[in-house]
């Protein structure tokens, strides 16, 4: 057990304290490129969300149709504008979760984030590129099978990163206490 | 002393003379005067500066003395005596404290640093985990485990035909005692 001497010598402002709100075993690989099967489950999460969310709408669309009409003839299959549907929906949600934190909701129950290469988060741009790549050809994430830097296509071409972050989102102390706003903003990245 | 008995001589010289008794020894006098102002002022000036060079020496010697005799002596006298002891005996420190100004010294103390310190030797962070994960959060870390070792093997197999020197999955070995909660 350090004293606080001791503890303030190696002190890095945010840092010790923000990596130490990771659970213990989960800090080894903290900020590590995240492998396949960790991003695959994360994806299939986020396409079960699209796919429930699509469903239910088009359910309760039903529903409602089923109401309103006397006549009320069972719907036809609507596979494709759904599918077109889903992959809109998918788009938004991709665009929008990576560019806010880099994590979706598949993201988040995996511990997985998506950043640019020196950690920095996407840009609104980047992540709807990213996003529409990733839609458009999912096949891409097959390359990380094979990528000595498990990166997908997508990751490649735009040069970004998918990486163990298990840390929730606790504010840093040194944010917290710190007088001059710019400088905790620096420790950050 | 001396100059000044000769001063009035001249004075009274000069006042009582008649004024019609000529200007030769007007002449005679006003020499007289300057040489004897003269001679004053020589005497007066080195008498002067004696005096201040024997007072300034005598400061210098006596400095020096003090310089060298004054550390040995109060050095002698501290190390007797227990000055500690002393301020314990006779000083109330609360008193001195309670009277000193909390405020600059407050502004000295690295207070995010302390607060760091203090969450780091708590534990804040997992106390709060455990306070509010619970069941969830085991279960997710499980979940997630078992993805990453999925990963490793997956890395692990690839590598291996690829003949890869650096392999991926030792970066992120994880020891199996941890993966179980």
């Amino acid at each position: 057990m350090p004293t606080f001497s001791q503890f303030n010598k190696t002190f890095v402002p945010g840092s010790q304290v923000h990596f130490s709100s990771l659970p213990e075993r989960a800090r080894s690989i903290q900020g590590l490129s995240a492998g396949f099967t960790s991003r695959l489950i994360a994806v299939f999460i986020d396409i079960a969300l699209v796919a429930l969310l699509v469903l239910s709408a088009w359910g309760g669309w039903e529903a409602l149709r089923y109401i309103l009409n006397v006549f009320y003839t069972l719907p036809a299959l609507l596979g494709v504008p759904l599918l077109i549907i889903g992959y809109l929906l998918m788009w938004l949600y991709w665009t929008w979760s990576w560019s806010i934190g880099g994590r979706s909701l598949g993201n988040i129950l995996m511990g997985l984030r998506v950043q640019r290469r020196h950690g920095e988060n996407l840009g609104l741009g980047l992540a709807a590129l990213r996003s529409a790549f990733s839609v458009v050809f999912a096949l891409g994430l097959l390359w990380s099978i094979f990528s000595s830097k498990n990166k997908s296509l997508q990751d490649v071409v735009l040069g970004t990163e998918v990486v163990f972050d298990w840390a929730p989102l606790l504010p840093k102390v040194d944010m917290t206490f710190s007088m001059e706003g710019d400088k905790s903003e620096k420790d950050e990245n | 002393m001396v100059y000044e008995s000769d001063e009035r001589e001249t004075w009274v010289e000069i006042s009582l003379d008649a004024p019609s008794e000529t200007s030769a020894l007007q002449s005679v006098v006003s020499t007289a005067t300057s040489v004897g102002s003269g001679a004053l002022g020589l005497a007066r000036f080195a008498t002067e500066t004696s005096i201040y060079m024997v007072t300034e020496s005598t400061k210098a010697i006596t400095k020096s003395i003090l310089d060298t005799v004054v550390p040995v002596a109060v050095n002698a006298i501290v190390s007797r005596i227990d000055i500690n002891e002393i301020v314990k005996e006779h000083v109330d420190v609360n008193e001195i404290v309670a009277q000193a100004d909390i405020t600059p010294i407050l502004d000295r103390v690295p207070m995010a640093e302390i607060a760091d310190y203090v969450i780091e030797e708590i534990d804040l962070p997992s106390l709060v985990r455990e306070s509010t994960g619970g069941v969830a959060d085991g279960l997710l870390g499980t979940i997630r485990f078992q993805a990453i070792q999925t990963d490793n093997l997956v890395s692990q197999i690839v590598d291996r035909i690829l003949f890869r020197g650096t392999k991926r999955a030792d970066a992120r070995e994880v020891s199996v005692d941890h993966a179980h909660i």
